[in-house]
């Protein structure tokens, strides 16, 4: 074979495939080329036999979505849910090797197409709840399966003194993230979770620190402050500054930092050889 | 290039949803096969699960998103990803589908079916000794369950499949319920199927259950393996003279042992010993997924 008939040969497989993409993703309506690229079967015309391509498709990407965000169908109601998700489909559609891939736009998506809250019948933003819910549900699933520290060899929670030292910094786990939400997401998602039925909460500005431990992924409710000193330690900064800059007592930043770090969301504990301690 | 893959008896597929139980229980099977992608990217409880069945168990790797027959260039860093992983696992071998699932950098997660041409042997043979040449292995490829043919074709699957080991020397898995599944759609002969096929090649067979839609059937994974199939498995082994053996199930996953059991039958069918139960074939008009969602696995959330 010559190389310009391979060519030919290798764009004519390359148009069957983008047309066969095109008609299965949705992409390309009608169906006038159909019956000139796909046999029909004793039991289904051409169009009938591409169309199981065309609902797997959808049912398929459908289906991921749907089991990774049980929250968020639980607020909506399945087909409001399915409503955004095709929607969403359609505006990314999948590029990925991976599925894990597919939902990490969705939020974004949620947050884009949202309707201005004036439009709103009931005059709620509960929209916030919504693009909120599914940032954390696609956080839970980067928690989940990202790196954390179990892997590392012999890797403990890291010990902290009694008594609280001004130059403590941290290397903070490769799970930790953190979310501000205008609506308590992580209590939502929890009772979802727990097989509860709760109801569309009311807004209450939350923040939520995700980790992992042991491989299960933990949501811990923090306030404001907290918020802010955990911020902080993660860009590098000491437990001192951080508590002081958000106006928490160091003694009650003190106890919460002990917490985090039993509970894993710290990798490390470096207290400086210059440090006081304090009190 | 020859292959050397040895027989490792009958296994099943690693879902999440046995993890707990394959832990605590460590079940006597002679091997798992894991699907390539669930594991590739992961740095949380499905890699360590995967590192503890490793330790104890053979392993197969399994991929769905390799594309070998794709008009759209090869990932190479997909490709990086399934080597690194297979170099740190050592899976007995290493599989996909004779399959495309994308072109112009988008995927429909689905194994969607080839025109089985000329120029298409060419193009899935020049792929094939890329990614051969990569994984520094041969590779197997699988028959996948198809709902469409291509007016186009010149050749039947068996024959583009022999034709591709030939060229290649990749290895075979065949697929028992695809083979019955695709002969049901498009009508023709699983037996005739079965034995063109270079037994020599066949390095493995998988069994599943499968969804009578009425006006075609569906390879759902969602099932025990149906009776006609059971039957192309007694003949498959016949031609092949006895390879590893797997069962998948996918969807509407059942408890272990109800999975394990079908393994078992798989193996006493091997030896030669029918069953006298007999398996009805799930029929329904409702939307059926094929090639279900091999990829799920759901995030442990403390509650």
């Amino acid at each position: 074979m010559s190389a310009s008939n391979q060519l030919e040969l290798d764009s004519e497989l390359k148009s069957v495939q983008r047309w066969f993409r095109a008609m299965v993703m949705g992409h390309e309506q009608g169906e006038g080329d159909v019956e000139q690229i796909i046999a029909p079967s004793a039991r289904q015309s051409a169009a009938e036999r591409l169309a199981v391509y065309q609902r797997g498709y959808t049912l398929r990407l459908l289906e991921c979505l749907r089991a990774g965000h049980p929250g968020l169908r639980h607020a909506l109601g399945q087909p409001l849910f399915d409503q955004f998700a095709l929607d969403y489909l359609g505006a990314y559609p999948p590029r990925s090797y991976t599925l894990g891939a597919l939902g990490q736009h969705f939020a974004q998506h949620l947050a884009a197409t949202r309707p201005d809250d004036e439009d709103l019948d009931d005059g709620e933003p509960w929209t916030d709840f919504i693009v909120d819910l599914a940032r954390l549900e696609r956080l839970v699933t980067e928690v989940f399966d990202g790196p954390g520290l179990e892997r590392r060899d012999g890797w403990e929670p890291p010990a902290v003194p009694e008594r609280p030292t001004r130059n403590t910094r941290v290397e903070v786990a490769p799970s930790l993230r953190i979310l501000r939400s205008s609506y308590p997401v992580g209590r939502y998602l929890l009772a979802v979770y727990r097989g509860e039925a709760p109801p569309l909460p009311l807004p209450e500005p939350t923040f939520v620190a995700l980790g992992r431990r042991d491989y299960v992924v933990r949501l811990y409710d923090v306030t404001g402050n907290e918020c802010q000193v955990l911020e902080a330690l993660s860009r590098g900064e000491p437990l001192g500054a951080a508590a002081q800059n958000a106006e928490l007592p160091i003694d009650l930043a003190w106890e919460r930092f002990k917490g985090w770090a039993q509970a894993g969301l710290f990798a490390a504990v470096t207290i400086a050889p210059d440090s006081r301690e304090v009190g | 290039m020859s292959l050397d893959y040895p027989n490792l008896g009958f296994g099943v597929g690693l879902r999440s949803s046995h993890f707990g139980h394959i832990q605590q229980a460590e079940p006597e099977v002679d091997w798992f096969e894991v699907i390539s992608e669930n594991f590739m990217d992961s740095g949380g409880r499905p890699r360590a699960v995967l590192d503890w069945v490793v330790e104890r168990y053979p392993v197969v790797m399994h991929g769905v998103s390799l594309s070998i027959g794709s008009t759209h260039p090869l990932d190479f860093d997909y490709l990086a990803r399934l080597r690194s992983l297979a170099r740190a696992i050592e899976p007995a071998w290493v599989s996909d589908h004779l399959c495309w699932t994308g072109v112009a950098g988008l995927n429909t997660h689905d194994l969607l079916p080839m025109p089985f041409t000329e120029e298409s042997l060419a193009h899935v043979v020049r792929r094939v000794l890329v990614v051969q040449d990569y994984l520094e292995r041969p590779i197997v490829l699988e028959n996948p369950s198809t709902y469409v043919t291509f007016v186009s074709s010149t050749m039947p699957e068996w024959e583009f499949l022999r034709r591709v080991t030939e060229a290649t020397g990749c290895g075979l898995l065949l697929d028992v319920n695809n083979v019955y599944v695709s002969a049901r759609n498009h009508g023709f002969d699983p037996v005739e199927y079965i034995c063109a096929l270079p037994a020599d090649r066949i390095v493995q067979v998988h069994l599943a259950g499968h969804t009578d839609l009425g006006t075609h059937l569906v390879d759902t994974h969602d099932g025990p393996v149906a009776d006609p199939v059971w039957d192309l498995y007694d003949l498959a082994m016949r031609h092949a003279g006895g390879v590893s053996t797997l069962i998948e199930w996918d969807d509407r996953v059942p408890a272990f042992p109800i999975l394990l059991a079908e393994a078992h039958k798989a193996e006493r069918r091997a030896a030669g010993h029918e069953d006298t139960m007999r398996q009805t074939v799930v029929q329904h008009d409702q939307p059926a997924l094929s090639n279900p969602l091999r990829h799920l696995v759901l995030a442990d959330v403390g509650v």
